[in-house]
């Protein structure tokens, strides 16, 4: 009996242990002073993490690409919707424990909120002051700076659908309906939500209506969307991302078209304020606005930098200089609870 | 045990001790036992207490916010048609199930194992897989179907994986499982006697098993019965992954929603849970309140016949096509994709591919996230062993500390009767927020894990204190053995196989765990389920058909060092 005491108490102690051995393990390091200082405080680092709403692939690149440059640092990206990740950014700045050190989002409201939140911290790389960058057009308030854009387009199956997808009547043909469309579900990603308003007044002024009427499958995001449409789930989509592109690219039989009048969004990023490498996040920062950060982030989306290789979307010659943020005013909670809920209604009601 | 609880005829030797050694033995026991009753009411509800405090503060703005969403009536409405459907659909395969399995002929003796597979595959891949198979566009099996003459001519169906009804229907039969455990237990103590008097009397197969079997299996269904519904009103992975795209919701899937928009809403998520928590504590009150003493169930005696086999070739079919249902066909499915390049129904020999499982090495977080789900189960599944065996101890043999008693019983049934994602909810709640900060760490999955394992552990150990009675141990202590002596060479030996088949089973459990985990998991630290659904999500279905295979592979590799260890009957005595 006095054994099994023993073991009731150990089993105790362990959870309590187990409890309280979990104190701030990293607090995370102090900015260097000059740029030397910080690259050489960022390589002791060894480490840095990304959370970013932009294509897998495009990810995938951007490590590679910075590990051959920095192969002291370590670059771990986490990919997920803005409804993925946004209550993580949250939950990390609230509990002061930081796993992200830069973050990227097209959020629009929540990009205004963050910097009055105290959410991020200056960027101060080299690069953000390159003539090609434009820094006046691109950073808001020494904070978030401009990384990237996509514009969302036509997207097919080209053995489902070999004469392909170019105008809204194409998308809005019956032989495209019962399930045959893919699109993307707005919860939780206000981006989408001023996608719908503005494809609804841009395409018809009743495009939204009428594309419910199509009855579509309703996917988490661009990515899943693009995945489908390469598996023949779906033949197509009036939402697809230009990461079909690169699909195109491997051989899957799909093919993209930017079509008049298309809904883009560009990608800011920040440096956290909980960031557990200091140093690290803001080299990666200003590795991406450099010619070799643009060429792996930015293939097949557009590019912030002028004249960048695989770069850009056939059909819309811009820079994501040129493309808008959308209005955040338009964007507040109540507002894209209620075009959530509308949404719903309509699609899956 | 100490000789002051037992029997009067010891009292005298009692009275000769010294007062105060026996006074402060008592004394360290209970506060022992108080000790361990404290840090698991910490564990278990106090998540729960917070998360209700919420939703009920600022004017119960958390249940005004999700029981005035436009939806809530249909959520609702899905959420009990998934827990009635899936349990009528559970209730009947099991108990066909279990009949069968009490009648295969001797040599098919092996595929009393099959009802309890789908146990061993994670709900992830299963879940996958079936959508793998019967998605309306590529889904393989649906694209068979399309080759007969009725269904042909269409691109799409005849089965849509992601409409409720099929929703309803894969989840039944994953909790067939479940329902065949209690029933096939409730079988074995069925004398066969009873079935050989009927048969001799000339009742047929279908005429045993409704005039006799079933009548006489009415606590078992009752009690299975009651775990099914429990189960399935819980379900999240099915609605979550199949009913994106209908917008098929229930109220688990609701919580996830609200604590993964941006800003969270706790409030709203708690309220979301209410129904299933309330339910849950009914269930576990009346269940203590209908078993009542544990005592009358000792079942240890002289056993006068052995259990013979039937001799039904018609049961070894029946096990075998559930087999073949339930396990082999989302298997197929999750293979032939995961050796795809891409995810379609024009399969070709010439696609086929290994890259999948390269990918798996190449893949950031894959290799990571197996590690941590094994460590984190490892890690839970020593906690609650211990824990479990102190619990049952106090359950089975401190009578003299009714209130601590009751308490554990309680406690330790409450994650039994309430879903594994309110615990997840109440578990990233809690432990955002001070005194103990565990977001992103190993430690608050390995604490959510021993808090959904506690049941499993305390009941299995229970059960076999409870049957194994006094008697030995009061042989042992006759015999001249002191209490550590009788520990260690009496109790322990005994329990042995029921704390093996625990933690076979907590192992299994665990490692497929994703309804808590998805709640608790932050960006980096995943388990193998979370960063499954995080391809699923992304669309990379066959790195995902890869992941599923490598997941199913690791719990398998769990139940075979688990039968190693505890011999072949492991799982049998779960």
């Amino acid at each position: 009996m006095n054994a099994k005491r023993l073991s009731v108490v150990a089993a105790g102690m362990l959870a309590l242990g187990a409890l309280s051995a979990c104190g701030g393990d990293d607090s995370g390091t102090e900015l260097a002073g000059s740029w030397d200082e910080i690259v050489a405080e960022a390589k002791k680092e060894g480490e840095v993490t990304i959370y970013s709403t932009h294509a897998p692939d495009n990810l995938e690149a951007l490590k590679k690409a910075f590990e051959k440059k920095y192969p002291e640092i370590k670059l771990t990206y986490v990919r997920g919707t803005d409804a993925d990740i946004l209550p993580k950014v949250e939950t990390e700045k609230q509990t002061g424990k930081g796993t992200a050190d830069v973050h990227m989002t097209t959020d629009a409201a929540w990009i205004q909120n963050a910097t009055d939140q105290g959410y991020n911290v200056e960027i101060v790389g080299p690069d953000f002051d390159e003539t090609d960058y434009n820094r006046a057009e691109s950073v808001l308030d020494d904070k978030w700076f401009l990384t990237s854009a996509t514009v969302f387009g036509f997207g097919w199956n080209t053995s489902k659908v070999p004469g392909g997808l170019r105008t809204v009547e194409d998308i809005l043909d019956p032989e495209m309906g019962d399930g045959r469309l893919g699109i993307t579900n707005p919860a939780g990603i206000p981006t989408y939500v001023d996608m719908y308003r503005r494809i609804n007044e841009d395409w018809g002024g009743n495009f939204v209506e009428d594309l419910a009427g199509q009855k579509p499958r309703v996917y988490e995001s661009a990515v899943a969307i693009g995945q489908a449409i390469a598996s023949g789930e779906i033949w197509g989509s009036p939402t697809a991302a230009t990461t079909l592109l690169t699909e195109k690219e491997n051989g899957a039989p799909v093919d993209f078209a930017v079509p008049e009048n298309p809904f883009g969004v560009p990608w800011y990023s920040q440096v956290l304020e909980s960031a557990p490498h200091a140093n690290a996040a803001q080299v990666l920062a200003d590795f991406l606005v450099t010619p070799e950060g643009q060429a792996a982030i930015s293939h097949d989306y557009i590019a912030v930098l002028p004249d960048i290789e695989g770069t850009g979307v056939p059909g819309a010659d811009v820079l994501a200089q040129d493309v808008e943020l959308p209005d955040p005013a338009t964007l507040d909670q109540d507002s894209v609870n209620a075009y959530q809920q509308e949404w719903e209604a309509e699609f899956q009601g | 045990m100490t000789t002051t609880e037992t029997k009067p005829a010891t009292k005298t030797a009692t009275r000769a001790r010294p007062r105060l050694r026996a006074d402060s033995a008592t004394w360290r026991g209970r506060l022992g036992y108080a000790a361990l009753i404290l840090v698991l009411g910490y564990l278990i509800v106090v998540p729960l207490y917070k998360l209700q405090s919420l939703a009920f503060s600022d004017g119960a703005a958390g249940y005004e916010a999700q029981y005035g969403r436009p939806d809530i009536g249909e959520t609702l409405r899905t959420t009990f048609a998934l827990a009635l459907g899936s349990l009528v659909i559970a209730m009947v395969l099991g108990t066909i199930l279990a009949f069968a399995t009490s009648r295969l002929p001797r040599r098919m003796g092996f595929l009393r194992i099959v009802p309890l597979l789908p146990i061993v595959m994670p709900s992830v891949a299963n879940i996958v897989g079936w959508a793998f198979l019967l998605s309306p566009g590529p889904g393989y099996l649906n694209a068979l179907l399309r080759h007969l003459p009725w269904w042909s001519g269409s691109d799409t169906g005849p089965i849509n994986v992601y409409s409720t009804t099929w929703i309803i229907i894969i989840t039944g039969f994953g909790l067939t499982s479940f329902v065949y455990l209690f029933v096939s237990a409730g079988m074995q103590n069925i004398g066969s006697e009873h079935l050989e008097a009927a048969e001799i009397s000339g009742s047929s197969t279908i005429g045993v098993f409704f005039k006799v079997v079933l009548p006489l299996l009415r606590p078992s269904l009752v009690y299975g019965g009651g775990v099914a519904l429990l189960l399935g009103l819980g379900q999240f992975t099915g609605p979550l992954l199949l009913g994106q795209n209908e917008g098929v919701k229930v109220l688990t899937t609701e919580m996830y929603r609200r604590v993964s928009e941006s800003p969270t809403n706790f409030a709203a998520a708690a309220a979301a849970g209410s129904p299933l928590v309330i339910f849950g504590l009914l269930v576990i009150f009346a269940q203590r309140y209908l078993l009542g003493n544990q005592t009358r169930f000792v079942t240890h005696g002289g056993k006068s016949f052995a259990p013979t086999h039937g001799r039904s070739a018609w049961a070894a079919v029946v096990v075998a096509v559930y087999g073949l249902v339930a396990l082999v066909l989302p298997l197929i499915g999750l293979i032939i994709v995961s050796l795809s390049p891409y995810w379609s129904a024009d399969l070709s020999w010439d696609l086929f591919t290994l890259d999948n499982y390269r990918a798996l090495f190449d893949t950031p977080g894959i290799v990571e996230s197996v590690v941590t789900s094994v460590v984190t189960s490892l890690a839970a599944v020593a906690i609650c062993v211990p824990l479990g065996l102190g619990v049952a101890q106090l359950i089975v043999r401190r009578r003299d500390l009714p209130i601590l008693r009751l308490l554990g019983d309680v406690i330790t049934a409450l994650p039994l009767g309430i879903p594994a994602v309110i615990f997840g909810v109440g578990f990233l709640l809690t432990y955002t927020q001070g005194p103990f900060i565990l977001y992103g760490t190993k430690t608050i999955i390995v604490l959510v894990y021993v808090v959904l394992m506690v049941p499993f552990a305390t009941r299995m150990q229970l059960t076999a204190l409870v049957s194994m009675g006094n008697t030995y141990q009061e042989a042992s202590a006759v015999s001249g053995a002191g209490p550590l002596e009788t520990a260690f060479r009496v109790t322990l030996p005994m329990l042995k196989p029921a704390v093996l088949s625990s933690v076979a089973l907590m192992f299994i459990l665990l490692t497929h765990e994703f309804a808590a985990s998805i709640m608790v998991r932050s960006a980096t630290t995943q388990v193998m389920g979370t960063l499954l659904y995080d391809h699923w999500t992304n669309g990379s279905y066959p790195l995902v058909g890869a992941m599923a295979i490598l997941m199913s592979v690791v719990t398998g590799a769990g139940v075979v060092i688990a039968m190693m260890i505890g011999g072949r009957n492991v799982l049998d005595n779960l």
